[in-house]
C-alpha cells in the first residue's frame, strides 16, 4: 500500500484520520501472506503423490491383484466421505462455507475415488454387462447428491458432466457406439433437451433459492450446450436450416434479455460470438447460392459483410456495457 | 510519449489504490467514491469479457478489411503483398492513434488488437522486404516493440523487447564476433541482470509510473532468463544443437552451471524470504522446478513413480507443516488470505461486481471439451 497517496489524499480530506491510521498501521504492520504459494505446494503435492502412486500400482498390478486395489480404492473413498460427514457443517440452501482448508480436497477425492471405483468395477469385471447407461447413472446420482449435501462447486461441473455422459450414452444404442457411427440427430435433439434442462435448473436454482450460487454453473454449461447444439443442427440439418437459425435468433434474444437483467458481461459476450457465428453461416450460405452467376462479386460482398458486422458488433458490445454499467 | 491521457492513467493509479484499500477495510465506500470523483477516469476501459469480444471482433474486421485491400492486386499479389502489408500495418497504426486519441480506448480490447496487428505486420513486411536474417530480425524486434512498449506502455510488448534484445546479444555472439561462443551464456547473464537492477531504479523513478506494470514483468522475465543462461540443461543442449563445442557433447565447465542451477533458485528463494519480495520467491519455487527436472534429465537415480512418490508426499508434509506452523503469523508472514474477510462488501460497489464473475470463470473449457467430446466422440465411458 502506497502510504505516500494516502498522505496527500488525507492532506485533500478525501480520507479521514482515522481511515489514514489505519494504512498507516498495516503497511508498519507488513505481513506478507504466502497463502497461494502454499496452495500451490499442496495441489502440485497431491498430483505428484497421486499420478506416482497411480504409476506404482499400475506397474506391479499382477502383484498386487485387482481385488486388492479394488479394496483400496473404496477404502480411500469411504475414508474420505466418513470425513465429510463427519467434519461437515449443517445443511442449508444457502450457500454452507467448508468447516476447513482441506474440506474441499478431501471430498474432490471421494468423489473421484468413487467414480473411478464404477469404473474399474465396469471395466475389469464388466460389472454393469452392457447397460453402459447405468455405469454412468449411478456416479452421477452420488455426485450430484455430494454437491448439493456438501456445497461443493468443482462436483457439481462433474455431476454436470456425467449427467451429458449418462444422456449422451442412453440415447445412442450400443451397437452403434461399438461402430462408432453416430446418429447425428438423435444426438443433437437430446443434446438441446440437456441444454434446456440446464438453464431450467439455473432458473430453478435463482428463484427458489435452492443454492443460488449453483446458478453460474448451471447456466454457464447450458449456454454453451445449447448454443453449440444449435449452431450444429443448422449445419447438421442443411435443407430447413433457417428454421434452426430461427431458433437461435429466439435463443440470443433470450441470453441477451438475460445477461442484462443479471448484469453479466460474460453471458453478453458468449451470446453475440454464438449468434455471430450462426448469421454469419446464413450470410454465407446465401451468398454462395449467388455465387454462382458473378462470383467475383460475392467475394466482395462477403468481405464487406465480415468488416460490416464486425464494426457494427463492436458498437453493440459498447453500447451494451454501457447498458449494463449504467444499471 | 505515452499514447493515453497522463491525467486519466494518473488516476486510474488512485483509484486502483483505494479500491485495494477499500477491499482491505481501510477506507470507507463514502470516502472511495470521493476519490472517485476527485479524480475520474475518462477512459474507455470494458469489462474483461468485453475486451476479449472486442479482441477477436476487431481481429476479424482487420483480417477482412486486409483480404479486401488486397482483392484489385490479385493480378499481381506476389509482388504486391510485402508493401500491402506495410501499407495496412501503417493503416492500422493511424487507426489505433486514432481510437486512443479520439474514443479513449485503454486496454478495450480494440486497441490491443490493433497494437498487435500494427507490430505484427510492420515486422513481418520489412522482415521480407530486407529478406533479413536472424540477427536483423532481432534488431528490428527489438526496435518495433520497444518503441510499442514507450508508447503504449503494454506488458507484453515489454516482454517481446526484452526477448529480442537477449536474441540479438545471442546472434551478435554466436555469429559475427570472433570470441570464444563459451561466454555466451556469461554475456546473456550478465545481459539479463544489467536489465534488472537497469528496471530496479526505473521503478523509482515518479514520472515512469506509467510503466510499472512494464516493469514489473520485465523483472520476472530477466529473473528467468538469468537462470536459464546459466542452466546446465539449456546450456549443454543449446551448445549441442548449434555450436558443437566437443565432440562427445559433454560440456566445458560443466561444474560450473551445476553450480548455478542449483545456487540461483535457492537464492532466488532466500531473497524473497529475507525481502518478503513475492516476485523472487515464486519465482525461486518455479525454478526449484526447472533444477529438479535438470537433474533427472541426466541422472536417473531412481524411477519417475518412485520420485514422484516422494516428492508429492514431501510437499503435502511440507505445505501441511506451513499451514499449522503459520496458523498465528510469525516473522510477518501468515497464511491468511490478506482480504478474506470482507468479500461480501465487495459485491456492494458496482466494479468488483465484475472481479466476482471473473473469479468463476474457469469452468468454460469444460464445458466446450464436453462439447465436442464425451457426446460427440468419446460417448462410452470417455468422462472416467
Amino acid at each position: 500500500m502506497n502510504t505516500q497517496l494516502f498522505e496527500q489524499l488525507h492532506n485533500e480530506g478525501l480520507v479521514t484520520d482515522s481511515s489514514f491510521e489505519r494504512i498507516k498501521e498495516d503497511s508498519a504492520k507488513k505481513l506478507f501472506s504466502i497463502h497461494w504459494e502454499i496452495k500451490t505446494l499442496l495441489y502440485l503435492g497431491v498430483l505428484l503423490l497421486s499420478g506416482g502412486l497411480g504409476i506404482l500400482i499400475y506397474k506391479n498390478i499382477d502383484a498386487i491383484g485387482h481385488q486388492a486395489i479394488l479394496a483400496f480404492i473404496a477404502a480411500v473413498c469411504a475414508g474420505a466421505f466418513y470425513y465429510c460427514v463427519k467434519t461437515k457443517l449443517p445443511f442449508s440452501t444457502a450457500k454452507v462455507e467448508a468447516p476447513n482448508v482441506y474440506f474441499d480436497y478431501v471430498l474432490l477425492l471421494g468423489c473421484l475415488t468413487f467414480v473411478s471405483f464404477i469404473a474399474y468395477l465396469q471395466f475389469q469385471y464388466n460389472a454393469f454387462g452392457t447397460r453402459y447407461g447405468l455405469a454412468t447413472f449411478f456416479p452421477m446420482l452420488v455426485l450430484f447428491f455430494s454437491a448439493y449435501f456438501f456445497d461443493h462447486l468443482g462436483v457439481l461441473s462433474l455431476a454436470i458432466t456425467n449427467l451429458a455422459a449418462w444422456i449422451g450414452i442412453t440415447v445412442t444404442p450400443s451397437q452403434l457406439l461399438r461402430v462408432n457411427d453416430f446418429n447425428g440427430s438423435t444426438i443433437i435433439y437430446s443434446g438441446l433437451f440437456l441444454g434446456v434442462f440446464l438453464i431450467a435448473l439455473a432458473f430453478v436454482s435463482k428463484q427458489k433459492k435452492w443454492k443460488q450460487h449453483f446458478e453460474f454453473t448451471y447456466a454457464n454449461f447450458g449456454i454453451h450446450v445449447l448454443f453449440v447444439f444449435c449452431l450444429s443442427a443448422m449445419f447438421h440439418f442443411e435443407n430447413v436450416y433457417l428454421l434452426w437459425f430461427l431458433l437461435l435468433a429466439v435463443l440470443a434474444y433470450f441470453f441477451y434479455r438475460r445477461s442484462i437483467q443479471n448484469k453479466s458481461f460474460y453471458f453478453l459476450v458468449v451470446t453475440t460470438l454464438y449468434t455471430y457465428v450462426g448469421i454469419s453461416y446464413v450470410v454465407i450460405r446465401f451468398l454462395e447460392s449467388m455465387g454462382r452467376s458473378l462470383s467475383m462479386g460475392a467475394i466482395y460482398l462477403g468481405l464487406l459483410y465480415f468488416i460490416a458486422s464486425g464494426v457494427g458488433l463492436v458498437l453493440f458490445l459498447i453500447s451494451s456495457n454501457k447498458k449494463i454499467k449504467a444499471l | 510519449m505515452i499514447a493515453y491521457n497522463n491525467t486519466s492513467l494518473h488516476n486510474e493509479r488512485i483509484q486502483e489504490q483505494s479500491i485495494t484499500a477499500f477491499e482491505n477495510n481501510f477506507i470507507s465506500k463514502e470516502e472511495l467514491q470521493n476519490i472517485q470523483l476527485k479524480y475520474p477516469v475518462q477512459f474507455y476501459t470494458p469489462n474483461i469479457f468485453i475486451r476479449i469480444g472486442l479482441f477477436i471482433l476487431t481481429g476479424i474486421i482487420l483480417s477482412f478489411s486486409f483480404s479486401l485491400i488486397s482483392m484489385p492486386f490479385m493480378g499481381t499479389i506476389e509482388n504486391a503483398w510485402k508493401g500491402l502489408m506495410l501499407f495496412f500495418a501503417l493503416l492500422t497504426y493511424a487507426g489505433l492513434e486514432f481510437m486512443i486519441r479520439s474514443n479513449w480506448h485503454y486496454k478495450s480490447g480494440v486497441d490491443d488488437a490493433l497494437l498487435w496487428n500494427f507490430a505484427g505486420m510492420l515486422f513481418a513486411s520489412i522482415s521480407l522486404i530486407l529478406d533479413a536474417g536472424a540477427l536483423t530480425n532481432s534488431v528490428l524486434a527489438f526496435l518495433i516493440s520497444l518503441y510499442c512498449c514507450i508508447r503504449f506502455a503494454d506488458r507484453i510488448m515489454s516482454v517481446v523487447a526484452f526477448l529480442s534484445l537477449l536474441a540479438f546479444l545471442f546472434f551478435l555472439f554466436t555469429n559475427h564476433l570472433g570470441i570464444s561462443k563459451a561466454i555466451i551464456p556469461f554475456v546473456l547473464m550478465a545481459a539479463s541482470a544489467s536489465v534488472y537492477f537497469l528496471i530496479k531504479n526505473l521503478e523509482k523513478k515518479e514520472s515512469l509510473k506509467n510503466y510499472e506494470h512494464c516493469f514489473t514483468i520485465i523483472s520476472i522475465v530477466s529473473l528467468l532468463s538469468f537462470y536459464a543462461a546459466g542452466n546446465y540443461y539449456v546450456v549443454r543442449e543449446v551448445n549441442n544443437a548449434m555450436f558443437h563445442l566437443t565432440s562427445d557433447g559433454s560440456l566445458p565447465f560443466g561444474w560450473l552451471f551445476w553450480i548455478l542451477t542449483f545456487l540461483i533458485p535457492i537464492l532466488y528463494i532466500a531473497r524473497g524470504i529475507q525481502k518478503k519480495d513475492a516476485i523472487f520467491l515464486r519465482v525461486g519455487l518455479l525454478l526449484i522446478a526447472a533444477m529438479v527436472f535438470t537433474v533427472r534429465n541426466y541422472y536417473h537415480l531412481i524411477p519417475h513413480e518412485v520420485f514422484m512418490t516422494i516428492a508429492g508426499s514431501v510437499l503435502l508434509i511440507l505445505s501441511y507443516g506451513l499451514i499449522s506452523y503459520l496458523k498465528q503469523p510469525k516473522f510477518g508472514f501468515t497464511y491468511a488470505e490478506l482480504n478474506k474477510e470482507n468479500k461480501m462488501e465487495k459485491l456492494q460497489i458496482e466494479s468488483l461486481i465484475i472481479a466476482e464473475t471473473f473469479g468463476q470463470q474457469t469452468k468454460p473449457a469444460e464445458t466446450t471439451k464436453f462439447g465436442g467430446g464425451s457426446f460427440g466422440g468419446g460417448g462410452a465411458g470417455g468422462e472416467f
